[in-house]
């Protein structure tokens, strides 16, 4: 895998311009903005398409089948983006939070808090765009992944209007996620962790399961 | 025996590959097609880059499906697609090798590089399609592989490159143990490196013999349709008919020149080989 990571990471090198202009855009919006949400994200999607830009790349330039035939076996080119793809997310996380932080100090707890569940929705959002990736390339996964979620949010604004309606929910679909708030908020901040960090980690087993199949299985 | 396919079978459509090879230790194979002959999938059905439908493929002594990453330090490989991604340089490039491959001479492969004026800190997509196939050979040749797989490495270069890198090959066999299975489609290029060929039409192995017995014991007769007429067949393999007459291929050249004085013999090659095989009708002998 070290031998993937290397590779990667000379590609990713020679993206750094751009990845330099994002990140200076970024900080002058860190010093005259205040809506920490959206630069924590912003930060943190810089990080993950540099690393989904290098299984783009391999792809465009058509050098997986010689890849493949490097002495790495299938399964670790998929869990070499996987590992670059955490680790570079989580850097960006932590980067963006800490900054973030160190120029507003008062407000460290709601930055934490926000900067914190902002990536595990982004978290989840990259388990889904890699195995689009691998599965249909790098364009037609994007555009898989844009319909997904397009119809993932149709079928959330019907879900919404129909489904209290069918089966008599007090107060419509608001109320329900609201109850479901409330009961998380409720628990302890240990069990509140630990369930966040099992739903992640099934997320997470389902995401690179099926990437390990979908590599497997694919033909070059 | 360090690579050897039996009956193995990929279909894609209309196409249906269905071939049986051998590369042994010491020896250089090769294989010759036309586009679409099943040349590439054969090369990929080796390397386990498409799932076969039937057949055996043994490589390195071992069952492929049982081949290591240890097993793929000694295989050296030359795709007609590109190594590694194209922006990267050769400089880039090293640290990855020394990673992957014990044996990689990180000095000996730059010192080749520089030889046939490949620049390190060059991006690969800024390569002629020349630098790209020297690249690649060298770098396929760079961690002492027993067995070097490369498909059509000659591709779109010009002669006198092309002879360097036969010759690269030939001094890469210098050394005990080793074997190579090219394809290419400059027949002259194989004749004078290859210890023997494959011919593969439309998905199967048409033709398989020595170089040396193509070269010395195949042999073209050209003959007017009276000479036809009373000429013995019983030694002829194929026959194509002509304006003036008919060719002939045959294996025993010396029987038709003692029995028949006035018949034309031209030595055997392999394009006009092959030209008689796939467009010539096939006879008993």
């Amino acid at each position: 895998m070290k031998g993937l990571l290397i590779k990667d990471y000379k590609l990713i090198m020679h993206n750094k311009k751009m990845f330099l202009i994002l990140m200076v855009i970024w900080f002058l919006a860190l010093q005259n903005y205040d809506g920490y949400s959206f630069l924590i994200g912003y930060s943190i999607m810089t990080f993950v398409l540099l690393v989904l830009n290098t299984l783009s790349l391999d792809e465009y330039y058509k050098s997986m089948p010689y890849l493949i035939t490097l002495p790495v076996k299938r399964t670790t080119y998929v869990s070499e983006k996987y590992v670059l793809m955490l680790g570079f997310s989580l850097f960006g996380a932590g980067l963006s939070i800490a900054l973030c932080i160190l120029l507003h100090r008062a407000q460290w707890l709601q930055i934490l808090a926000e900067g914190l569940t902002i990536y595990l929705v982004l978290a989840l959002l990259q388990l889904l765009m890699l195995p689009l990736q691998l599965k249909f390339g790098g364009d037609k996964g994007r555009i898989i992944l844009i319909g997904l979620l397009s119809c993932t949010t149709v079928l959330a604004i019907s879900i919404k209007n129909i489904l209290p309606g069918l089966f008599g929910i007090q107060g419509g679909f608001g109320a329900m996620a609201q109850n479901v708030a409330v009961w998380f908020m409720g628990l302890p901040a240990g069990q509140a962790v630990l369930l966040i960090l099992v739903i992640c980690a099934i997320c997470f087993t389902i995401s690179y399961c099926i990437s390990l199949h979908i590599m497997q299985k694919k033909e070059f | 025996m360090l690579l050897q396919l039996e009956n193995v079978q990929k279909k894609y459509n209309d196409f249906h590959l269905n071939c049986s090879l051998q590369v042994e230790e010491g020896n250089i194979t090769g294989i010759i097609g036309a586009n679409g002959a099943g040349k590439s999938t054969t090369f990929k059905a080796a390397l386990g880059l498409i799932r076969t439908e039937g057949g055996t493929i043994r490589i390195l002594g071992k069952d492929s499906r049982e081949i290591t990453t240890e097993d793929k330090q000694k295989i050296g490989v030359v795709l007609s697609e590109n190594t590694f991604n194209d922006m990267l340089t050769i400089q880039d490039i090293l640290p990855v090798m020394e990673t992957l491959y014990t044996a990689f001479q990180k000095d000996k492969f730059t010192e080749k590089c520089r030889q046939y004026d490949l620049p390190l800190k060059k991006q690969f997509k800024d390569f002629s399609t020349g630098m790209k196939a020297k690249f690649k050979l060298l770098l396929a040749m760079s961690y002492d592989a027993r067995l070097l797989i490369l498909d059509e490495p000659t591709a779109g270069l010009d002669a006198v490159v092309r002879n360097d890198l036969l010759d690269e090959m030939r001094e890469y066999m210098k050394q005990d143990g080793r074997a190579i299975l090219i394809s290419s489609h400059i027949s002259s290029d194989l004749e004078g490196l290859c210890d023997d060929l494959y011919f593969i039409q439309n998905g199967k192995v048409l033709f398989h013999e020595d170089t040396d017995i193509i070269l010395s014991g195949y042999s073209v007769l050209k003959v007017n349709d009276e000479q036809y007429r009373f000429l013995d067949k019983s030694y002829l393999l194929y026959e194509i008919k002509e304006a003036f007459g008919y060719r002939l291929l045959t294996r025993e050249k010396q029987f038709y020149l003692d029995n028949y004085p006035g018949i034309v013999a031209e030595k055997g090659n392999i394009d006009e080989i092959i030209l008689i095989m796939t467009k010539g009708k096939k006879l008993a002998g």
